[in-house]
């Protein structure tokens, strides 16, 4: 006879698992019939409708549960937010401070070169008088961005001065 | 037990006649269940009305073409959970079902009532597991998913109850006709 007609050990197990496991469900629909059903003791509502009678004297909350997270969601979000433009407000003002200060010290750097040289040119006293007009607006500067930027433009305009007594300097030389 | 819809409905818009109505008639089942499982009144009364009073809070959530019943059992069975786990239960190592071949296990059979026998004789996790399995016939996952332990659990509680029932001279004597 061939094998595969033959049930084999593992296929009788199987056969007799399902058997028991079949045993067992029939024997516990038994419990599903209404025969089999339990009264739960008489007191159970009474204490039940008790509850509820208390449940609903109870001040309903305001709002939902979900209502609620979303209230808190948003606070926190809100928050963080605050935290974080204070953080940017707080490092970017630091920045421009050590910017200030750097062109504040090339402003002064400059200046020092301008003392040495005693008799300035026409094009040279029109670019002082273009820096005494920035140092004017400096004066009345309460922004620390606009300061920044006269102040650049300051330094540019004693640059071209220095650059223009070098050149005198070379016509002379030559 | 003959159910009716307009019941559900009534209840779900707050009538509290048919609360009453609904307790009246799906409180056996539930109950049975609920003691089956834990074996112990006081316990399965509690449980009976924590299983009713949230259903009362939260009927309202429920969908109008809802099985009142089964909605109820789940309830319930959270319930049953949950207190399982208060009295620290859950972790409990597993008791070996052993059923003594004596003269109780044939009248039982003849009765259609060994499975209450075996319940009887297991932890309460593990019937609660028989309990979900064989009587109200949930897939393993979805007992897994019921009491957050692993499939192989259930399926390992499930497979050492067959094979204590196969070793019973009783079933063989049922399975060979």
């Amino acid at each position: 006879m061939d094998n595969k007609e033959q049930p084999n050990l593992t296929d009788l197990q199987m056969a007799d698992e399902k058997a028991a496991e079949d045993f067992l469900f029939k024997q516990a629909k038994v419990e599903l019939n209404i025969e089999s059903q339990l009264l739960p003791p008489t007191d159970v509502w009474q204490d039940i409708e008790m509850q509820i009678s208390v449940l609903e004297k109870e001040p309903q909350p305001k709002y939902s549960l979900s209502k609620k997270r979303s209230i808190t969601w948003g606070i926190s979000m809100a928050a963080s937010f605050i935290l974080m433009s204070v953080g940017w407000l707080m490092w970017s003002n630091f920045h421009l401070q050590g910017q200030l200060q750097q062109v504040i010290l090339a402003n002064q750097y400059l200046e020092l070169q301008l003392e040495r040289e005693t008799t300035p040119t026409f094009n040279q006293t029109l670019l002082v008088s273009k820096i005494s007009e920035l140092e004017n607006k400096l004066y009345y500067s309460n922004n620390d961005k606009e300061m920044l930027a006269l102040l650049m433009a300051r330094k540019k305009l004693i640059q071209q001065i220095i650059e223009l007594q070098k050149e005198e300097n070379h016509e002379y030389s030559i | 037990m003959i159910w009716d819809d307009t019941l559900t409905k009534r209840i779900i818009n707050g009538d509290k006649l048919a609360f009453e109505l609904c307790y009246r008639k799906l409180s056996p089942p539930v109950y049975s269940a609920i003691y089956r499982v834990c074996q112990d009144q006081e316990l399965s009364k509690d449980i009976l009305q924590e299983t009713f009073l949230t259903a009362y809070q939260k009927v309202k959530q429920l969908k109008q073409d809802t099985h009142m019943l089964a909605w109820l059992k789940r309830v319930a069975f959270n319930k049953t959970i949950n207190a399982i786990k208060r009295l620290n239960k859950f972790g409990d190592d597993d008791v070996e079902l052993k059923v003594d071949p004596s003269n109780s296990i044939a009248q039982s059979v003849e009765d259609e009532r060994l499975f209450l026998l075996i319940l009887s004789k297991v932890t309460i996790v593990e019937r609660l597991v028989l309990w979900l399995y064989f009587v109200e016939q949930y897939k393993h996952h979805e007992i897994a998913e019921l009491t957050g332990k692993s499939l192989s659990y259930s399926k390992l509680i499930v497979s050492r109850t067959i094979t204590n029932i196969k070793q019973l001279s009783v079933f063989k004597e049922v399975s060979n006709g």
